[in-house]
């Protein structure tokens, strides 16, 4: 009997999927990603779980290969990605698959094309065989109980459905034994949700070299369906415990740390003190969409800064949005100043006095191609319009350049294209564009959103100082730290409704309690 | 001082390049007797103007980021039109001194349906200015299929007449209305909402720019000054066809692209257009004077508008390597 010294695999090692060695991440300035170490299981769900910035997105992203890392290594598959060798590619044949947020498929072509693009099946000399191709994508339609058929196009099916099929691919198709799911729930109804968690469940119980890692914004998801959960913050591992040892309430704990405030000076500034007596400024009474929020009532005075807090999906951005008249509301009055208001369009609104910072800014607010004259000019032309409509050109480069000078935009001059500005840059033109219109009320959906860090306290200063001066302001931010810095209440979504409201100056006005209502974590 | 001149260059080549080739092909009729003369020049700015006026309109529609194909056959419907009804239907109650205005509303209301339709309707505006293409063609061609000759000079003067007995009103009224054009595009508030629409119709909405009306007055003012054309055409030829101007939409995309004006939206200058229709109006004209057989003259023109569109093209590369 020959002895064969087969090279054997420990047990630890045969049941790992994937192991991170004090993967590293930096970009300048930032540290993203330090020093993670982290084993995850076969047949195992994990979820990552931390806030906006902690790192989870950069980790996902150095182990599916489409950013190196600074240092350390992923080792899977029998393989590794290093700093030297990574590329989506080679996490691809290590078996890899990260379902992004946004699936990219080619939206023109059929659900079969797509599932199959550069992996065609084929029969005799390279001949496509199409009828096998419909069969394998109808089962997979089946598996994950789609409505839709291999013959669809894939643009006309909803973006769930194609997050689901990006999804099914990677699974069935590919055959990746290492599954990334980069906050796929965050556009799936509830329904769809715990439909897909379910499957994930039932397909790590069937097949054991497959392993599930579930990047997550929400505590309630992670406590549901994983098996164990790590918690990044400030892009360090700070926790790895198993899912049924540990609670909800105890994660939130860890996810926001050591509480501080940082960067931002008005944090000590006291709150605005609105004139409880006085007529408010804006009302909402029990406003709803029919679909996204239901049941919001609030009262804003002048020289008040709310926030709105929630989730995505939770229905802060419908409400801002159906208070602009950007979509329209089923129930419900907003009173502005006593008077109710009604807008079918955002002009409307702005002639009311109210303005809107969309979220989006390069699809929703800049203005591509034209200086940063006409950026700022265009809400408010009215002020400048002559006879005729002819515009007093000089008066309106006068008014650009006070207000560009005003909040310090970094520009050449006024004629420059707003597309050469950075993102602060531009936000501030925008803002500039706001107080032109001299609002009443401001509504910010994420004002420092794509902002430098180092330009985000100036921003948050504007809004304090500047526009809660005159208006009242209403601001959106995943960013709980900014909502404590600048707002005198914070509303918080759930679910579609508001389910907390915080004030400055009580004891519970902090980021870890707003974090833990947004999350919809129960009080003790 | 050079690097003033550096700089000269630069901005030629990064923005105005369509001026450089106007310069040279001014530069190659030098070199040909009988191009400096007074008589010649103003021909050439003659023959531009009708062609100037659909540019011009095209100009407005492709600023938005849509298209008009039916100018050209707007360009001989309300001439048509307008004459059929001083002429034919109601020459008691009609003075001919009120054709031009009756031109000029009967585009409006062309473009008008071409906006509306497009615009409020939601239809590709590619398949419904092409659809009013036909309609509005087949309005002339029902009507005077033979054509109308002999038109009075009412009808012909914008044409047709001479101020100073030397300068063509026709050229007189191409400047005038691209200095209204310019007016309108740079000075006015409609000029920074087709702009802000054409570049980021969601923005321009979000930041309260009435982006449907302002695409449909684009249509409207296209049609006008597609009708305008038609209306000097016809009284320079003094007479009025069945087929004026078919074909001609091609052309004036030409030019319109020729001068920089971008498919997409939002990207253009009235100057640019202008010199663009000057120098497809002089290649006409060199052409003419060098003699070219009529037999070869599209191939010799096609293959002179390729390289001057292949030249005009550098412009935005230079831009890009300069950024």
């Amino acid at each position: 009997m020959l002895a064969v010294a087969l090279p054997t695999e420990s047990p630890a090692q045969a049941a790992e999927s994937y192991r991170l060695a004090g993967l590293t991440r930096r970009f300048p300035g930032v540290l993203a990603v330090d020093r993670v170490d982290l084993t995850v299981r076969r047949g195992e769900i994990h979820g990552i779980i931390g806030r906006n910035g902690a790192g989870k997105s950069v980790l996902v992203s150095m182990i599916a290969g489409l950013i190196p890392p600074s240092a350390g290594t992923v080792l899977a598959g029998g393989g590794q990605l290093d700093a030297e060798n990574a590329t989506p590619v080679r996490a691809h044949r290590l078996g890899i698959s990260l379902i992004p947020q946004e699936p990219r498929f080619a939206r023109a072509l059929t659900v079969t094309d797509n599932l199959f693009m550069g992996r065609e099946l084929t029969v005799g000399p390279g001949f496509l065989d199409p009828a096998a191709m419909r069969r394998a994508v109808a089962e997979v339609i089946d598996r994950l109980e789609l409505e839709a058929s291999p013959t669809s196009r894939m643009g006309d099916l909803p973006i769930e459905t194609q997050q689901l099929l990006a999804f099914g691919k990677a699974v069935f198709i590919e055959h990746a034994r290492i599954i990334l799911l980069d906050e796929i729930t965050a556009s799936l109804s509830r329904q769809r949700k715990t439909r897909l968690l379910g499957l994930l469940r039932t397909l790590a119980a069937e097949s054991a070299d497959l392993s599930f890692t579930l990047i997550s914004h929400h505590i309630a998801e992670v406590m549901e369906f994983t098996d164990r959960v790590t918690v990044m913050r400030d892009g360090r591992v700070v926790a790895m415990r198993a899912t049924a040892k540990t609670d909800e309430r105890s994660l939130a704990n860890w996810i926001v740390g050591d509480v501080r405030i940082t960067g931002t000076a008005q944090a000590a500034k006291p709150a605005a003190k609105p004139r409880a007596a006085a007529m408010p400024l804006l009302m909402a009474d029990r406003l709803g969409d029919g679909r996204d929020f239901h049941d919001l009532s609030f009262q804003l005075q002048r020289g008040e800064v709310i926030g709105f807090a929630g989730l995505e999906g939770s229905g802060k951005d419908a409400a801002l949005e159906a208070l602009f008249g950007l979509r329209p509301l089923r129930t419900g009055e907003v009173r502005l100043e006593g008077s109710p208001v009604r807008f079918a369009a955002p002009r409307e609104a702005l002639k009311a006095g109210i303005a809107f910072l969309p979220k989006h800014r390069e699809v929703q607010a800049v203005i591509q191609n034209r200086p940063v004259e006409d950026n700022t000019l265009i809400s408010s032309l009215r002020r400048i319009q002559g006879p005729l409509g002819f515009l007093r050109v000089h008066e309106g480069q006068r008014i650009a350049r006070e207000k560009t000078a005003e909040l310090q935009v970094k520009t050449p001059s006024i004629f420059t294209p707003i597309d050469h500005l950075s993102g602060g840059n531009k936000q501030k033109i925008l803002i500039n564009r706001l107080s032109l219109t001299v609002p009443k009320v401001f509504l910010l959906n994420e004002p420092t959103r794509g902002v430098d860090l180092a330009a985000k306290p100036a921003l948050l200063q504007v809004v304090r100082d500047r526009q809660a001066a005159q208006s009242g302001v209403i601001m959106l931010s995943e960013s709980e730290d900014e909502l404590v810095a600048c707002c005198d209440r914070v509303l918080v979504f759930f679910r579609s409704r508001i389910t907390r409201v915080l004030e400055r100056g009580k004891a519970d006005f902090t980021v870890g309690e707003i974090y833990k209502s947004v999350q919809g974590v129960e009080e003790p | 001082m050079s690097g003033f001149l550096q700089a000269f260059v630069r901005t030629v080549f990064e923005r105005h390049l369509i001026w450089a080739l106007l310069v040279l092909l001014v530069l190659i009729g030098l070199t040909v007797p009988g191009f400096l003369s007074t008589r010649n020049l103003i021909n050439v700015l003659w023959a531009a103007a009708p062609l100037g006026c659909v540019v011009l309109g095209l100009f407005f529609v492709l600023l938005t980021g849509s298209l008009d194909l039916s100018l050209e056959s707007t360009f001989a419907l309300a001439p048509t039109l307008a004459i059929m009804i001083v002429l034919n239907w109601l020459p008691d109650l009609v003075w001919p001194g009120l054709t031009m205005p009756i031109v000029l509303v009967i585009g409006l209301v062309a473009g008008m349906v071409n906006g509306f339709i497009s615009v409020r309707l939601g239809v590709n505006a590619f398949l419904v200015t092409l659809a009013t293409l036909l309609v509005y063609r087949g309005i002339v061609i029902f009507l005077i299929p033979e054509g109308i000759y002999y038109l009075p000079i009412e009808m012909t003067f914008w044409g047709e007449s001479r101020a100073l007995g030397f300068l063509p009103i026709a050229v007189i009224i191409w400047f005038v209305f691209y200095g209204l054009a310019f007016a309108l595009i740079n000075y006015h508030r409609l000029g920074k909402n087709i702009f802000a629409l054409g570049n980021n119709p969601e923005a321009a909405f979000i930041a309260g720019v009435d982006v449907d009306r302002t695409r449909i007055t684009c249509f409207c003012i296209a049609g006008m000054l597609a009708a305008l054309g038609g209306l000097l055409e016809v009284g320079r030829l003094q007479s009025a066809v069945a087929d004026l101007g078919q074909g001609d939409i091609l052309m004036a995309f030409a030019g319109a692209i020729l001068g920089g004006t971008g498919l997409a939206g939002g990207v253009g200058s009235v100057g640019g257009i202008f010199a663009a229709v000057l120098v497809i109006s002089i290649i006409e004209n060199l052409m003419n004077l060098f003699g070219v057989e009529p037999s070869v003259r599209q191939i010799v023109f096609g293959l002179i508008l390729l390289a001057a569109i292949y030249l005009t093209s550098l412009q935005g590369r230079v831009r890009v390597r300069a950024a």
